[in-house]
Order: structure tokens, then sequence, then C-alpha cells
């Protein structure tokens, strides 16, 4: 299944997109999966402003690096990917945590579902068959809340509007390139392909627990984070419908 | 001459309006911010000239102690200035956010361009220089 995948690739160009903010410690392990299992994408770190030795680790890796001079946040930082990829014309986009948390060898079955759903975006959710890490109980809730809403206001099902493992194609490339959340990017982001008429699927993936590093979320600013999403998705929901145009020029 | 508290305060706000001006002249304060400012330090010296001013409006719209309303005015001229300000900031970060990401991406074409400019004189066969431009 994945040798096909890799053939059917040969003449698309996929962007493996690395968000990294201190993460020196997975980040040579996480490059070294994907070469390995997947060779068809070129990869791209995003050093979110890291204060260690992430940017000279992942180019030591010998794989393309970006450095921010300031700390953007994940948002900020996986939205310069995409604008790489719009530049770069890139056929498809794929964001994959710095830490470990999301196994490359899932890309395969992102990629086959989006050839199958023609889906403008592919998320891989930990929530449709369960297995994996599955993240503590309290972090449960808060994203058991957020897709109920999404659901909700999208009229589509969303298991997992949290996951950060997300495989983007053209039209929904130049949509992030041109705006993108800037913190705790990942449920506005449904919001805004649902507003912009562009769609997206959900298919199962095995997350695993962080390797090192801090999750972004702490459990003080998870108060701040469900107000904040719950309202700007809120808020995004009284805006306007209307279709993207795809101004990606190639 | 006697020296009042309204006399007094006209100064302060005619000293205030100056200072934004020199501010102003120095470049130390941009014109689309110091507007508000100007706005609020005529509005004081107005109503220093002419308190009665003040009682008048009061009565207009039924307030029995007119020196509230002096408060009411200024909360929410403060209010709409620390408004202004949160927007100002959003803007900012807006904008901060584009153009780090503009220098990001701006460096790495730069080292691409220097790995690509490098490498013909070190490796010249043609397999490598295909590989390079690919």
């Amino acid at each position: 299944m994945s040798n096909q995948a890799e053939t059917h690739n040969q003449s698309l160009k996929v962007l493996v997109i690395v968000p990294a903010y201190n993460e020196a410690e997975g980040i040579a392990q996480v490059i070294d999966q994907l070469r390995r299992e997947t060779p068809y994408a070129d990869v791209l770190v995003i050093n979110d402003g890291s204060s260690d030795a992430t940017s000279t680790i992942a180019r030591a890796a010998g794989v393309n690096v970006i450095d921010l001079t300031c700390n953007l946040g994940i948002g900020g930082a996986v939205q310069t990917g995409y604008r790489y990829a719009a530049e770069h014309h890139y056929d498809y986009a794929v964001q994959i945590d710095g830490d470990g948390q999301h196994s490359p060898s899932d890309l395969g079955r992102l990629l086959f579902a989006m050839f199958d759903t023609n889906a403008d975006m592919v998320i891989g959710s930990r929530f449709i068959t369960k297995e994996g890490f599955q993240s503590t109980f309290a972090r449960k809730m808060g994203i058991g809340i957020l897709s109920t809403l999404l659901t909700r206001l999208t009229g589509r099902t969303v298991t997992d509007p949290t996951s950060g493992y997300r495989l983007c194609g053209r039209r929904a490339i130049s949509l992030f390139a041109r705006e993108y959340p800037t913190d705790y990017p990942e449920v506005e982001a449904l919001m805004l392909l649902y507003n912009r008429e562009l769609s997206f699927a959900e298919i199962p993936v095995v997350m695993h627990e962080r390797q090192g590093g801090v999750s972004s979320i702490s459990s003080l600013k998870s108060v701040y984070y469900m107000s904040k999403v719950i309202l700007s998705v809120l808020l995004m929901k009284t805006m306007k419908r209307k279709a993207w145009e795809n101004r990606y020029e190639s | 001459m006697n020296l009042n508290i309204y006399l007094i305060s006209f100064c302060i706000s005619l000293a205030f309006a100056g200072t934004i001006l020199v501010l102003i002249r120095k470049r130390k304060l941009r014109e689309q911010y110091a507007l508000l400012w100007l706005l609020m330090s005529t509005v004081m010296m107005v109503l220093s000239l002419f308190p009665s001013l003040l009682d008048i409006v009061a009565q207009w719209i039924h307030i029995y102690y007119p020196p509230s309303l002096l408060y009411f005015l200024c909360v929410v001229a403060v209010l709409f200035i620390l408004l202004h300000l949160t927007m100002a900031v959003s803007s900012l970060t807006h904008r901060v956010i584009i153009l780090t990401q503009t220098l990001g991406l701006q460096e790495q074409r730069i080292k691409e361009l220097e790995a690509l400019s490098v490498q013909p004189a070190q490796a010249p066969s043609h397999v490598q220089m295909t590989e390079v431009i690919r």
C-alpha cells in the first residue's frame, strides 16, 4: 500500500512541515524517521525562535530549516511552512509535530485518503479507532466539547479538532499561506476552511506520547485556551461564508 | 488675578497639548495616535475656561451632580484611548508575525542560493549539477 503511494507521488511534490520550539531532544529522531518512512517528501523544519540547539541539530541532519528570529507560536510557525509550500508550488503540505507525537508512517494513508475523498484537507484523528496515546482525562473532555461544537457548527463530523497532524492540498495551502490563526490554531483553522467552503476529512491515526519538550498547553493556560478558541470559533461562525479562490500561481 | 482651580486646570491642559505638539514635531509620537490626545486636551481646555458648560450639559441629560459628568467623560475618554492602543498593538503584532515569517523565508532562500553558487566550483560534474538544480 505504501509502495503504491510512493510511485503515485513521484510527480507530486509533498512538503513535511515540522514546527519545532525547543525540541532539541526529539527533533533528530523525528527527522530520521521521516527520512526512512517518507523518502518521497521534502522536510522543512520551522525553528520557532528556540533557545536550544534545535536549529543546529536539524541542519546537521540535512534538512531545510527556517529560523524565525522571535517566537511566533505554533500558528505563526506553521503558516511560515504554508507560505514556503505556496512559494515553491508544493502539491501537498503536511504538518507533523517536532516532538514525535505523530508517526510519519501514517502519511501514506493520509495521502491515499486525500486522493480518495478529494478533500482539501485530511486530518489524522486519534479518536476514531481510539488506539495509541489517548491524552489525559481533562484534555479529552476539552476536546470533546470542541468536537461537539465543531460538528454542530460545520455540520460535518469532527472527532479530533485539536489534532496537529493534517495534510493540505493546494487550495488549503494557498488559503493558509494567506490567513492562519496565530496561537492555538488547529480548531480555528477548521472553521476557516468551513467559512471558505473548503472540505476536510478525518482518518484514524495512532499518536504517541511526546518524546521531549513541553506541551504548549499547560493546565493554567487551558482555561484561556478553551475560552479563546470557543469565542473565536463562534465569532467566525457569524461571518459570511465566501468561497476561497485559488490564487496559487503555477 | 486670583489663582483658582479653573486657571490651574487650563494651564495643565495647555501644557498637555503643547507637550503633544512638541512630541509630534520630534517624531516621538505618530500623528495617528496623537489626534485622540489632542482632542482630549482641547475638551479639557474648553471645560476649564467655561466651567458652566458642564452644569448646562449636566442639566440637559438630568445629572443632578455636575462633577460626576466630568468623571463620566474622563472614564469614557480613557477607555477609548485604551481601546485605540489595544487595536494598535494588535495590528503591530500582525505585522511582526508577517515580517518574522518573511525574514525567515528570505534567509532560507539566501542560504539555498549561497549553496548553489558554491556547489558548481566544488562539484562540476554534470550529474551533480542537475541534482542541485532539481
